[in-house]
């Protein structure tokens, strides 16, 4: 557990706090930017990892028609034939059900550690800066811009924003990034105990960061906020044409109907058992018409995708 | 088996957020450390009697040297005990002589005034009494607000302290020890009894310690200010700035105060605070206190280096370096100057080359600064273990003996004792004389 914890500091606690520490240092010494540029760099190099999860959470997003399809279908019917139509669908899109997850967790010891970086460097305690010394490494500029200067426009980033203003902006950024990756619940599943719990988590986790932001030092609520920022962006410039952005002010988003003429995209009846399946739709097709996870009017849809290209 | 996985899928990814929230913070305990303090402690001979002042977080003990009894602690348990201090009595006094009164009315108030405590009925006492004065209507309000003002101040300073880190200062003759603490605080309290004489606010928070001169008190803030305090009433004489924060006790000597500041800096200054000269050769932060031997100033700096400057003009005459930083005070004795680095070794250098004798490895970084006691050099690692070096080859003579905790505080020696104040709540002194034999003391809550 020793040897886990020591690699864990070695390879990445460390190395992201003399880069943290840099950049305050060629950022004359604002802490603030440091952060902010930090953040968005490491929202880089994990870009593969996100990408991934996008395109997980993109492919889930488009298949929601046809799953509903297959529910419609199905549902208190057959739920073994269900369950095999809907492996079938994910193999047919190359979807691994865990495939969104598995990025995700990768990512979480380089967050961790980002989050113990940011805890150590912005530490006003002097105690904070005997931990800071054993974790530089020998090279003069970096220990010249210790200590860090706290003060960041008018937040002293050692310290709680008691002003609310990060706390707040915390919480919305984190509803704003939770809603767009979240799958409105389908008709079918809107009361699912799976659904209940994904609009709990709707809500429960911009609450509890917001919470956490009012007790911790405004650099970490600073470091949050950049984090669910840059992911917003992120999601904008990757799935931004299929996202409904205006599903963003409905507290409860109603549950998706499937479409009235979902030809390119509905699961086309199927005529027998084993039957040929029908030909899924070429990558044009598929991406044009669908897009939102909640099955809001082509109409809105179409004007969601005119707002991206601007 | 695959249905099982896709009925799964969507129960698991309220678990995942949940527990990757949960782990986030576990894993990063919450808030990074807040203020704990380092203060060590101080030992204070006053007529006759031997006390030792100790800090333990935000709370400073008085104890008799001989017993170990707590004389009094600071902050009092109880507001309603505590006196209003004697300066903002005064004050009060002084503000209640301008008020035209009959002689028994301006008898009563006085009395009612001179009993003042923080908080309870004493100051209900005094607002009736004003009240009750032929006084007209203006002025007995002018005199209940800064009744309320004063009490108000010197509770609140009480009630948000944070943490004693640097040297508590102490009066020529004992009577006053001034404290500083991180909130910004500065209090002179009477060493026999724990009450205030004054209390000030600087406004910046304080890292380092007080130093007396006098009728001045000197001290630097995270405000970048070197500050001089009148020692009788907390109010400032004057400030200097520089160009980072100053987390050192000055040093005076003399007529010149010695400053360090994280902008890498001495500063030598006369007692009114004018720049003599100013060392800016470190690439990085100053937090040890400079010390003066031989008309050489030595001080050990965050860009890994010990300096030896000029006193008298701020030349560089030479520097050391070592692994990591120096937070230490140094440590002079003939012609050998002890600097203790935070990469965990302790090192013996000529005090007029610079060239290095000898180096023992603490197995610790070193924060607290080494002492001389018992013919040998008394050094403590951050990880509790405490050394007696042979000052000719430093090898431990005796040790370690262990605290079972972090030691950062500087350590302290009287009468060939040493004080290590630990971040528990322990004091324990050691006989540097003998073969450390430690006496464990638990400060009360």
């Amino acid at each position: 557990m020793d040897l886990i914890i020591d690699l864990f500091h070695v390879l990445l606690v460390e190395p992201m706090t003399n880069v943290l520490v840099a950049l305050a240092w060629a950022a004359g010494g604002n802490f603030g930017i440091a952060i902010i540029v930090f953040t968005v760099l490491m929202r880089f190099v994990t870009w593969p990892l996100t990408a991934r999860q996008y395109k997980q959470t993109k492919s889930m997003q488009e298949m929601q028609p046809k799953i509903q399809e297959l529910q419609k279908r199905y549902k208190g019917k057959d739920p073994k034939k269900l369950q095999t139509e809907m492996m079938a669908l994910y193999r047919e899109h190359g979807i691994n059900p865990f495939g969104c997850l598995l990025p995700m967790l990768a990512q979480f010891p380089i967050w961790i550690a980002l989050y113990q970086v940011i805890r150590v460097s912005v530490g006003e305690a002097p105690e904070s800066l005997v931990s800071l010394s054993q974790t530089l490494y020998p090279i003069s500029f970096i220990h010249s811009a210790v200590p860090l200067q706290t003060q960041f426009l008018y937040w002293n980033l050692g310290q709680p924003d008691v002003s609310l203003v990060l706390p707040v902006f915390v919480g919305i950024t984190m509803y704003v990034q939770q809603k767009l990756i979240t799958p409105a619940p389908t008709a079918a599943t809107a009361n699912s105990t799976a659904a209940q719990q994904q609009q709990m988590m709707l809500w429960m986790m911009p609450l509890m960061f917001g919470f956490f932001s009012l007790q911790v030092p405004a650099g970490l609520a600073l470091y949050w906020a950049i984090t669910n920022v840059s992911g917003i962006a992120l999601q904008y410039f990757y799935m931004g044409r299929r996202m409904d952005w205006r599903s963003l002010l409905t507290l409860n988003p109603a549950p998706a109907q499937p479409e009235r003429k979902p030809k390119a995209l509905a699961v086309a009846p199927q005529p027998a058992r084993d039957g040929p399946r029908p030909e899924t739709t070429n990558d044009d097709e598929a991406n044009e018409p669908v897009a939102a996870p909640s099955g809001q009017s082509t109409r809105r849809k179409r004007h969601g995708r005119r707002r991206g290209k601007r | 088996m695959i249905s099982s996985r896709s009925r799964t899928l969507p129960r698991l990814l309220p678990l995942v957020a949940i527990s990757a929230g949960s782990a986030l913070l576990a894993a990063a305990c919450g808030a990074p450390p807040g203020p704990s303090g380092w203060a060590g402690a101080q030992p204070v001979r006053i007529d006759g009697q031997n006390l030792i002042l100790a800090a333990h977080r935000d709370r400073l003990y008085a104890l008799e040297d001989d017993s170990s009894n707590a004389i009094w602690r600071f902050p009092a348990r109880e507001r309603d005990d505590y006196p209003l201090s004697e300066y903002a009595r005064g004050l009060l006094l002084e503000a209640l002589g301008e008020v035209d009164l009959p002689s028994d009315q301006r008898a009563t108030v006085e009395a009612r005034m001179s009993d003042l405590h923080l908080s309870g009925s004493t100051i209900d006492a005094a607002k009736q009494a004003v009240d009750a004065t032929s006084a007209d209507g203006d002025a007995r309000s002018r005199l209940k607000s800064r009744l309320d003002a004063a009490t108000r101040f010197e509770r609140d300073a009480q009630s948000g302290l944070d943490a004693f880190y640097g040297d508590i200062g102490v009066s020529e003759d004992g009577r006053t020890a001034f404290v500083a603490d991180f909130s910004g605080a500065v209090f002179a309290l009477d060493t026999l009894t724990g009450h205030a004489h004054w209390v000030a606010d600087v406004g910046d928070e304080i890292v380092g310690g007080v130093a007396v001169g006098g009728e001045t008190i000197y001290l630097g803030t995270k405000g970048k200010d070197l500050l001089a305090l009148d020692a009788n009433s907390g109010e400032r004489r004057w400030s200097f700035r520089t160009d980072g924060e100053v987390w050192a006790t000055p040093t005076l000597v003399g007529d010149t105060l010695y400053a360090t500041s994280f902008d890498g800096s001495v500063y030598a200054l006369d007692l009114d605070g004018n720049e003599r000269w100013e060392f800016r050769g470190a690439d990085a932060g100053i937090g040890a206190r400079p010390v003066i031997a031989d008309g050489t100033v030595y001080v050990g700096s965050f860009d890994n280096k010990l300096y030896a400057i000029d006193a008298a003009t701020g030349a560089e005459r030479w520097h050391f370096s070592a692994g990591n930083w120096f937070w230490a005070n140094a440590v002079v004795d003939q012609g050998v100057v002890y600097a203790a680095s935070l990469d965990g070794k302790v090192y013996a250098v000529d005090a007029g080359s610079g060239e290095l004798r000898w180096s023992f490895d603490a197995g610790a970084p070193v924060r607290s600064s080494p002492v001389l006691a018992g013919g040998g050099l008394v050094v403590a690692g951050r990880n509790g273990n405490v050394y007696k070096l042979d000052l000719g080859s430093g090898e431990p003579e005796v040790g370690p003996i262990e605290a079972g905790t972090r030691i950062l505080a500087d350590l302290r020696t009287a009468g060939g004792d040493v004080y290590v104040k630990p971040t528990s709540r322990t004091l324990y002194i050691i006989d540097a004389a003998g073969g450390l034999a430690a006496t464990s003391i638990p400060l009360p809550d």
